[in-house]
């Protein structure tokens, strides 16, 4: 009541500005610290960063090795620090559900899977009794970065990002060439070893079925191979050698099993 | 000379009080008024522009634009025709600078809720006085004026307040757990509480949690009961289940403030969206100008009045001054007679009058100093 009061007393009394002009000091974007501050939400996208930027920048992934990105969920002490860094680099696609709901900057927020092609499975359909409509929660499949080709295009997103904050251009598009080809060699290898299945598989492989045109039904090659892949775990993570033995695991199960 | 002069005046002015206080109070409102109109016109205009200069463009579906400026800078009414957060993802995937999205659209204990994001801190200049920013769902933090006039520090809980209660598809109440208070700011921030856009969400119901459905038969389609409760307490179990309904870009966000990282994103901007039918990029500065603009006829009129008034009241005072003076004529005959000089009576009326001025000035001052006390805490 009192500040309505204030209010119409200052329109009442308060007179304008003769110049609307903006003034050359209007606020800015506050400069980039020395050291970029980087963090990834999970093993894979954080791979990418080091692989990228192995120099010169403040690199974290702050999924603890051991934790299940679709369950762990952070502190909020944590999420108010991360949300100062300046890039935050996620798979996104749902991998890291709780970024749904924290606060985080969407400036930069890098969500990698943003523009890709993204496989849907089975959704569930439900209301909240009358007079509400009946919705789905949609079930987006996560794990994009299982198959090379889409993890390149996600290197590229994440390349583009750590040109914003890094000064060495020309090095971070060096690299980036290097690890496509490396990706595309791996991509190769899975083609080879995945267009020979003829039996089922778990719907985790839609995207490496995908690539030979295949669709994942039934359960014959199970999620084994391809956990080591997202879960950074115990030990160095290197994407390319956890996808390699993957490949050697698949190939040694024998004629295994996916389904057209 | 004087010292009698004065005695005889003092008086003279405390042997008719009502006539002394009358003219006291009057000479007090015609010099205060138009005094306090200058000064309040002054400071209102700085604290006023202040905000909108700070904020160089807002965006929004087209509309309304002064209840776009109004709502997302000052905190005050509902836009009518919330622009979606697919406005937030152009913004910022066009790369203009920081880019933060605010929605007011509810309340806490009559308390405005703004949702807003990380960066809103940063560039508004807001620090945290005692505990932190909000990171998770449903947690908030109250600006430090609010929370020094009602008590709220970190660990308190408020409760949301009902938007509609005969919607069910609204968000209904929600506990919003106060994680920190921030410095006063001397700002529109001083008097909110600022939390996630995702708790806003949550506020509206499009992000929410409840107990888990079960499916009807192996069919597919769950038929969820209409004893399915939404959550309103947030705790780390309930936090987890909460989800969005709907497109991500198609929920609300109000207007998305732009803080340009230079001229020439700021010139983008405009240029980007003067073109879009669908969207508005407003200049808070001019919109806010062009407020006050339009008031600024009706200050010129009250102005005019005061300056009336003064004229009237002056006129009045001295007709007063010339009926006592007729009034008092035996009583100045008498003072001559026993052989006061002329000067002597013109110093005594000249006394008279400078005191009942002077004391008209001091109170004018207090009425000032009062009511620019008054506005500042409105403001």
């Amino acid at each position: 009541m009192i500040r309505s009061a204030g209010l119409l007393i200052a329109l009442l009394v308060v007179g304008c500005s003769p110049d609307p002009t903006p003034a050359a000091t209007e606020p800015l974007v506050p400069e980039a610290p020395a050291v970029p501050v980087v963090r990834s939400l999970s093993a894979p996208v954080g791979w990418l960063v080091d692989r990228l930027a192995p120099t010169g920048i403040d690199h974290v992934c702050v999924l603890p090795p051991d934790a299940d990105p679709s369950t762990w969920r952070p502190a909020g002490d944590l999420v108010v620090e991360l949300a100062q860094a300046d890039l935050i680099i996620a798979n996104g696609a749902g991998y890291e559900p709780w970024t749904v709901t924290a606060s985080l900057p969407s400036t930069r927020l890098i969500d990698t899977s943003r523009g890709l092609p993204l496989i849907e499975h089975d959704v569930q359909t439900h209301s909240h009794g009358p007079g509400s409509e009946e919705h789905a929660h949609g079930e987006v499949d996560p794990h994009i970065f299982l198959d090379p080709g889409l993890f390149g295009r996600q290197a590229t997103r994440v390349a583009a990002a750590l040109k914003t904050v890094l000064a060495d251009d020309a090095a971070v598009d060096a690299r980036l060439q290097t690890l496509q080809a490396e990706l595309d060699a791996l991509g190769q290898e899975w083609d080879d070893t995945l267009r020979p299945q003829t039996a089922g598989a778990h719907r985790d492989w839609s995207y490496l079925l995908a690539r030979v045109g295949k669709e994942a039904t039934g359960s014959g090659l199970d999620v084994g191979p391809l956990v080591m892949i997202g879960r950074a775990g115990v030990g160095s993570y290197d994407y390319l050698d956890r996808s390699r033995a993957a490949i050697a695991r698949v190939r040694g199960a024998g004629s295994g099993a996916t389904g057209e | 000379m004087i010292r009698d002069a004065l005695f005889l005046a003092v008086s003279w002015l405390r042997s008719t009080p009502l006539r002394t206080t009358v003219l006291t109070l009057g000479l007090a409102l015609a010099l205060g008024l138009p005094a306090f109109v200058q000064q309040a016109a002054g400071a209102l205009e700085d604290a006023l522009l202040e905000r909108a200069v700070s904020s160089p463009i807002l965006l929004g579906r087209e509309g309304n634009e002064y209840d776009l400026v109004m709502n997302a800078l000052y905190f005050r009414g509902r836009v009518r025709n919330p622009a979606p957060a697919a406005l937030l993802d152009r913004a910022v995937a066009a790369d203009y600078g920081v880019t933060v999205p605010v929605h007011v659209q509810h309340s806490a204990h009559g308390i405005p809720v703004v949702g807003t994001g990380p960066e809103y801190f940063a560039a508004r200049g807001l620090t945290v006085a005692a505990g932190r920013l909000p990171g998770l769902l449903g947690e908030v933090v109250v600006g430090g004026g609010v929370a020094g006039e009602r008590g709220i520090v970190p660990g308190d809980l408020l409760r949301s307040d009902l938007t509609d209660l005969y919607d069910l598809s609204a968000g209904g109440a929600l506990g919003l757990e106060v994680v920190g208070v921030l410095a006063a700011a001397g700002s529109p921030d001083d008097a909110v509480i600022l939390t996630s856009l995702e708790t806003a969400w949550a506020l509206d119901g499009a992000l929410h949690g409840h107990v888990a459905v079960t499916e009807d038969g192996g069919s597919g389609l769950v038929e969820a009961s209409p004893g399915i409760f939404l959550f309103e307490q947030l705790d780390a179990s309930t936090r987890a289940s909460f989800h969005l309904h709907g497109r991500r870009d198609e929920l609300p966000v109000g207007a998305v403030l732009v803080f340009p990282r230079d001229r020439a994103a700021h010139d983008i901007v405009l240029g980007d969206f003067s073109v879009d039918p669908a969207w508005q990029a407003v200049r808070p500065r001019l919109v806010v100008g062009a407020i006050l603009d339009i008031v600024l006829r009706l200050r010129d009129l009250m102005t005019a009045g005061f300056a009336l008034l003064a004229g009237s009241t002056a006129a009045l005072s001295a007709v007063i001054l010339l009926l006592g003076l007729r009034l008092r004529a035996p009583e100045i005959t008498l003072m001559r007679r026993i052989g006061a000089a002329p000067g002597t009576l013109a110093a005594v009326v000249a006394t008279e009058v400078v005191l009942v001025l002077g004391a008209a000035a001091v109170l004018a001052l207090a009425l000032v100093r009062a009511g620019l006390v008054f506005l500042e805490a409105s403001l």
